[in-house]
């Protein structure tokens, strides 16, 4: 990113190669719309080449990264278009991973789970995302989301607690 | 330890966090604790659970899109590039930046008036924003954090508009950063001089006309919370 900085913007390619992947899961498991999920991480490059005087190195890459990925997806849900279709979700599921008979059941609930995720409020999506997949410490999730570090880790068991709800109901809902 | 502490404990025990001490007392309190043991049993679960959404696979039209808008961006600033140094180097401005490093220790009062001089001369205008003395401090962290997303925002709104040409930003201990073409640094000596007076941000625009400027410098997002923006066109303040 420093070379970013200094105005060698053909190294956004390693960026791009680096974090294209880990962006697209962010944003799928925030939102379960790839082709939504794939606007918004072009956004984040385009943002980075846009913005890249203000990066500081002090911070990190990583939580500066992520503070870019969620504002364009604050931004994106502000403007309504954050919903994806249900049936698009388990398409995207099925096609993530073969369907051998012993995963069905695995397939199953992360398929569940993945819609209990979209039932949570957005603040409660974020942290849980933020803090379970994109291997980040706590400190540098409050960076990303303003906050001090005890109110991450509470958020994050408060949303812990909703999610097994939100799953809990859904599991109900699909065994009744 | 008690049941309240274990909620406290939670983020860290799942993410292996936790110290070998603490996690034991944890555990030991569980053991005498249906309840905890339960909720324990239950976060541990949904976590274990959460491991098992798959990351998602990068496209081929995704690296082709991404080529597409850097080709745009370079092909951008190389026409930008070409533009600015067209306007920054003709022989009567090389002469000018020179008389301008000379006289510059002694010619502070001038610049305030004069500052932007050739910037303004293409048509564009100054925001001089001033926040009140103490108004950082006086924020909690997150306050700053949603003030600074704010910011972001409203830079990431001008520049979507094709109105912002950037910004020079003066910090209380008299360190400036820029964001934007180079010949903003003449900008410098003004918000330095004026940060006595608690100004905190020169944002440049393309537009000379006043009412355009007023229109861009009501939704700064420190007004709200009592700043004062100041703007000067072409013609001097407004």
């Amino acid at each position: 990113m420093r070379q970013v900085k200094a105005g060698n913007v053909e190294e956004l390619r390693t960026l791009f190669e680096r974090y294209s992947s880990r962006l697209l899961s962010f944003f799928m498991r925030l939102t379960g719309d790839r082709d939504a999920s794939e606007d918004m991480v072009q956004e984040v490059f385009y943002r980075i080449l846009k913005f890249r005087g203000t990066f500081k190195d002090r911070g990190g890459f990583a939580p500066w990264i992520y503070t870019i990925a969620r504002r364009v997806w604050i931004d994106r849900a502000r403007k309504g278009r954050s919903h994806p279709p249900l049936a698009h979700l388990e398409l995207e599921l099925r096609s993530a991973e073969p369907s051998p008979t012993h995963h069905l059941e695995r397939q199953e609930e992360a398929n569940l789970l993945r819609r209990a995720l979209l039932c949570l409020p957005r603040d409660k999506r974020d942290v849980l995302v933020l803090s379970r997949f994109e291997d980040l410490r706590y400190d540098q999730i409050a960076t990303i989301l303003g906050c001090e570090v005890n109110t991450v880790k509470t958020r994050v068991h408060r949303a812990l607690r909703q999610l097994r709800e939100a799953y809990m109901n859904l599991a109900g809902v699909r065994s009744s | 330890m008690n049941c309240g502490q274990i909620d406290a404990d939670m983020a860290d025990y799942l993410r292996e966090g936790i110290p070998a001490a603490r996690r034991a007392e944890l555990e030991e309190h569980a053991a005498g604790c249906p309840r905890c043991a339960r909720a324990i049993d239950a976060m541990v679960e949904v976590w274990r659970l959460m491991g098992k959404i798959p990351p998602s696979q990068v496209r081929p039209k995704m690296r082709l899109r991404f080529d597409e808008m850097l080709a745009t961006f370079q092909a951008g600033q190389a026409n930008e590039g070409r533009t600015r140094n067209r306007r920054r180097w003709p022989g009567l401005l090389k002469a000018a930046a020179a008389v301008f490093l000379l006289l510059a220790g002694v010619a502070a009062g001038y610049m305030m008036s004069q500052a932007g001089g050739h910037l303004d001369a293409e048509g564009k205008s100054l925001l001089l924003i001033y926040e009140p003395r103490g108004f950082s401090k006086g924020l909690s962290p997150a306050q700053r954090a949603e003030m600074d997303r704010e910011y972001d925002d409203w830079w990431w709104r001008l520049q979507r508009e094709d109105r912002l040409i950037g910004w020079v930003r003066v910090s209380p201990d008299g360190g400036h950063s820029i964001h934007g073409p180079d010949e903003l640094e003449e900008l410098v000596p003004l918000a330095r001089q004026a940060n006595g007076e608690d100004l905190v941000w020169v944002v440049v625009i393309h537009t000379a006309d006043p009412d355009e400027a007023a229109e861009v410098a009501r939704g700064c997002p420190a007004l709200a919370v009592g700043a004062r923006v100041e703007i000067r066109t072409q013609g001097g303040p407004a």
